[in-house]
């Protein structure tokens, strides 16, 4: 998720357009900001456009908050936060809660017998399955089965999910205009506490999902292969979905303790945009989110990663056609020199004359496809700069990426033209513009930046620092990072 | 100790699932009590005019970003592709884009389009191609000028073909690279197989296309009278209208062509079709004949179909499937209701092993809808399409696409405008009714692509019911 620049181009804009149109697009003026006594921090925008209003919860918490061992956790929570409450999804809570307890110690114990591997008395294994079989179809009885996701939908709301980042874990949902008061209802209180109902098939269907991202998509299994190696020590190096073994591992009480320190108000923004009162609003935040209590915000230790002193790469086994890789370190925002390789990021690969695909694709005819991206995998600590490659039927990686490198050593070497810089400002600047248009990307923007950068108003004051961006500053970044020192590359061959 | 400590893990557990915190003081009200004020629902109107030539052009002037859409939908689909050219619809309209207009290459063109943050860009579907061009506001009278050159004198550089030609070939190659993107369309290709629907491209037919091919379709194709134009946001109209009045006033040469479609002849295999490749997952889809968009059928397959797989996590696909059972991560249903035709499916992609018991389980859902639907569940979902539906008024775009899209496609004027009545009005009875009207086991196609092992479980299958 690379939003945060885009936030950064309302001032572009107001540089390349009318001062009148400029004034249109402050924002920032129009937002109402606050943090309640706990520190739940809530942002408001009025947009009148349609009866819609988009709704986001952003938790500042994701995969590189695990501890190891357990991978998938903030992901598994994720899923599971769809699972109800205490009331809701509850028909009895007293007998719910004593066949859930009967559910979780048996799965417990099924888990343990199976881990024991070859050692594994089989006849219990089947009886222990036979008796959670038995157990779940009496709960059953006394739950409500996503009874969440009914509720919103029946109300009319779209877009109803969520997204596990390796820093962030957002919720969202729009909804018709008159009944934001359910989001409200239904959040806080899943806020505060969530029940762990189908926890064992929510498993499954979790590695199920891992097997359709990461196994049978080759370029999902490139991913995982390449950030694993681009990062030796850092968190970063896991896959936010989680390894496999450890997922199949994860019990009720990693994730609940894992939601417990850190799915707290004071970790947490809300995003509302649409056509809603924003006094109205926030009085209706604060009476279901208000009494929630702030907690310390426990995280494990993250270890930094070291630098590395030369060059590695992968070349995965996977049946499939061939594609790579390309990785460079470099610092996150809001470093100085993360708000150029945005800039660069534009220059290679934004818009159909962007120095990659013009000349890769369709002047050397060598590259399928190619792109570059900044901010990955995600920008709470040191990231990467990568390119994206497929070579064309016939055409190597390795031709690919002497293409590549040709390219990049122009970067270091050559200063870029007024006109190609214009362009690739622009260009951030019109998709910014675009993203505005939805009530989701704006609230998207907005819980992001505050979640992720500590400042919604991050979105507005960026544009500044890009102004000032000078080919110069170009070629000094590229010179730097752009390097063979540290790179890392992974392909399928 | 051991068993002490079976008690402090239950007593953990207990703690960790139901604990009531001391700060909870006020109790939750229930979710369904809650008073919502009424909804505010009046679309902004969109006017609707037509040219001096006789294209009709939807408009809604919005002003709260300095942007400007404008999207043409022309009937040069895939689905005019000639017999042995698969592919032609698609190259043309990329070719028109990157192969230069006028006097400009398209080089030319790609930077000026950049330098303005613009986008002019065409997607291919198989009875429409629809064009968007989208620019900031001040820049909106060059753009166009690029676009008109573009539609009307495109150079189609035979190096920009090339390059087109290449890169579909390439993505074909790498088409199976991707399981559940391959295996949907073998299952569009096996379910029409006989008709213009199921013609795919391949690398066969796509070396059958020439540059004279390309002029031809675009000659046939790209005219006034097949074209539907929608305009919104940050312009006036007497500005965009005095662009488009000379962009289409002149007569062009071409005459419309009788562009109905007929509908498919489906004659669906008796037998599961198998596709065998080593992937980890199995996909599994199954396809039914479903109601037209102009039946009297439509809405309640609309309320039948949400209520099966396309409704979210309570849909009985997704719920047995993916909640209950565990068996997969993508499951649900679609309904894609063409004007003379309409096409049902149902899809779950899951391990090998576990290929016909997630299939069986689809099956059983789509037999005992017929038997035991109630009324509450279909009040639920109409409920949820009724109150959804302010979503497709979003933005201005938005509101002049779907009605272009109307106008387009020839459905009453009153077609969106009534929509909501017409759902209201679906019954238990109606949606029963189509249930055993079209959900019948004969006329269903299954589709699998998945290793040996998937495919050898639908060996011994029967289907539930034959009878038809």
């Amino acid at each position: 998720m690379n939003l945060r620049h885009l936030g950064s181009l309302v001032l572009l804009l107001a540089l390349t357009t009318s001062s009148a149109l400029a004034q249109d697009l402050s924002l920032d003026k129009r937002i109402h900001s606050f943090e309640l006594k706990n520190g739940l921090k809530v942002l408001i925008l009025e947009r009148h456009i349609s009866p819609t209003v988009a709704l986001y919860l952003a938790y500042r918490v994701g995969a590189v908050d695990e501890q190891e061992g357990k991978t998938g956790t903030a992901h598994f929570l994720e899923h599971m936060m769809f699972k109800g409450t205490k009331t809701i999804g509850t028909r009895n809570q007293a007998k719910e809660e004593r066949l859930l307890n009967k559910i979780l110690k048996t799965g417990k114990r099924l888990d343990q017998e199976i881990n024991r591997g070859e050692k594994a008395d089989k006849e219990k294994i089947e009886a222990l399955k036979r008796t959670l079989a038995h157990l779940k179809k009496e709960h059953r009885k006394w739950m409500i089965s996503n009874e969440i996701d009914r509720l919103y939908t029946e109300a009319g709301a779209i877009n109803i999910n969520a997204s596990t980042g390796q820093d962030i874990t957002i919720y969202h949902a729009s909804f018709p205009a008159n009944k934001i008061e359910l989001w409200m209802r239904v959040e806080s209180e899943r806020m505060k506490e969530v029940v762990l109902r189908e926890f064992y098939e929510e498993r499954n269907v979790v590695l199920e999902e891992r097997k359709q991202r990461k196994e049978a998509n080759p370029q999902g299994a490139l991913y995982e292969a390449f950030m694993s190696l681009a990062f030796q020590r850092h968190h970063y190096r896991r896959p936010i979905i989680g390894w496999a073994e450890d997922v199949a591992r994860l019990q009720p009480e990693d994730l609940i303790s894992f939601k417990r320190k850190l799915y707290v108000p004071n970790n947490a923004t809300i995003a509302i945009v649409g056509d809603v009162d924003a006094k109205k609003t926030l009085k209706m935040v604060k009476t279901y989110f208000g009494a929630i209590p702030r907690a310390y915000l426990q995280t494990p230790p993250i270890p930094d990663e070291p630098v590395l002193k030369g060059e590695k790469r992968i070349s995965l086994d996977v049946k499939a056609s061939p594609q790579i890789m390309i990785g460079y370190h470099k610092p996150p925002a809001p470093h100085p020199d993360d708000y150029v390789f945005d800039l660069i990021e534009s220059i290679l690969s934004r818009g159909r004359s962007a120095r990659l695909p013009k000349r890769l694709v369709d002047e050397k005819a060598i590259a399928l496809s190619v792109e570059a991206q900044n901010g990955l995998p995600g920008s709470r600590f040191n990231n990467l700069f990568i390119i994206f490659g497929r070579p064309r039927d016939g055409k190597t990686n390795a031709e690919l990426m002497a293409y590549i490198d040709e390219i990049l050593e122009e970067l270091k070497n050559r200063e870029i033209d007024d006109q190609e810089l214009e362009a690739a400002k622009n260009n951030i600047v019109a998709d910014f513009v675009r993203l505005q248009e939805s009530n989701e990307g704006m609230a998207r923007m907005l819980a992001y930046n505050q979640a992720i950068i500590g400042d919604y108003r991050y979105t507005f004051t960026y544009l500044g620092r890009i102004k000032e961006i000078t080919p110069a500053d170009i070629r000094r970044v590229a010179q730097k990072y752009l390097i063979k020192n540290g790179r890392v590359i992974a392909t399928i061959d | 100790m051991v068993g002490m400590g079976k008690h402090i893990l239950a007593l953990l557990l207990t703690t960790l699932l139901f604990s009531t915190p001391s700060w909870a003081t006020n109790p939750w009200k229930d979710p369904e009590r809650i008073k919502y004020p009424p909804l505010r629902f009046s679309p902004p109107p969109v006017k609707k005019e037509k040219l001096p030539t006789g294209i009709t052009v939807f408009f809604l002037e919005n002003h709260e970003l300095p942007i400007v859409h404008i999207s043409l939908l022309i009937r040069a689909g895939s689905i005019y592709d000639p017999p042995g050219k698969e592919g032609l619809a698609e190259l043309t309209a990329q070719v028109m884009r990157t192969g230069g207009a006028g006097k400009w290459t398209g080089d030319e063109i790609d930077v000026r389009l950049d330098r303005m943050a613009a986008h002019i860009e065409p997607i291919v579907r198989d009875e429409f191609v629809l064009w968007r061009i989208n620019a900031l506001s001040k820049d909106v009278k060059e753009v166009w000028e690029i676009f008109q050159t573009i539609l009307r004198n495109p150079v189609l550089d035979p190096r920009k073909l090339k390059t087109a030609l290449d890169l579909k070939k390439g993505e074909l190659k790498r088409l199976s690279d991707i399981p559940d993107k391959f295996a949907f369309r073998e299952f569009q290709r096996l379910y029409f197989r006989g008709n213009l629907q199921g013609r795919q491209p391949t690398e066969a037919s796509l070396d059958n296309i020439s540059r004279e091919d390309i002029v031809e379709f675009h000659r046939r194709h790209y005219f006034p009278e097949n074209i539907t134009v929608a305009v919104s946001g940050a312009v006036r109209r007497e500005e965009i209208f005095s662009l488009l009045t000379v962009t289409f006033t002149e007569a062009w040469s071409n005459q419309p062509l009788p562009l109905a479609i007929s509908p498919p002849n489906i004659s669906l295999p008796d037998k599961p079709q198998c596709l065998i490749k080593d992937t980890p997952q199995a996909v599994i889809i199954t396809g039914h004949p479903a109601p037209p968009r102009l039946s009297p059928d439509y809405y309640a397959f609309e309320v039948l179909d949400f209520i099966l797989g396309s409704g979210g996590f309570r849909s009985r696909i997704f719920q047995e499937v993916r909640t209950n059972q565990g068996l997969s991560y993508a499951t649900g249903s679609f309904y894609r209701p063409k004007n003379n035709y309409g096409l049902f499916g149902t899809y779950a992609i899951t391990q090998n092993k576990s290929a016909f018991l997630a299939f069986s389980t689809i099956e059983r859902i789509l037999l005992n809808i017929q038997k035991d639907l109630g009324n509450k569940e279909v009040e639920r979902a109409k409920n949820a399409i009724i109150h959804s539906f302010v979503f497709d008024y979003s933005t201005p775009r938005q509101i002049v696409e779907r009605e272009a899209e109307a106008f387009f496609f020839g459905w009453p004027d009153d077609f969106w405008s009534s929509y909501i009545r017409r759902v209201k009005e679906v019954s238990l009875s109606m949606v029963t009714t189509v249930a055993r009207k079209y959900l019948v086991p004969h006329q269903m196609m299954v589709f699998i692509l998945g290793k040996e092992e998937a495919c050898t479980q639908f060996q011994k299958y029967e289907r539930m019911d034959r009878k038809p």
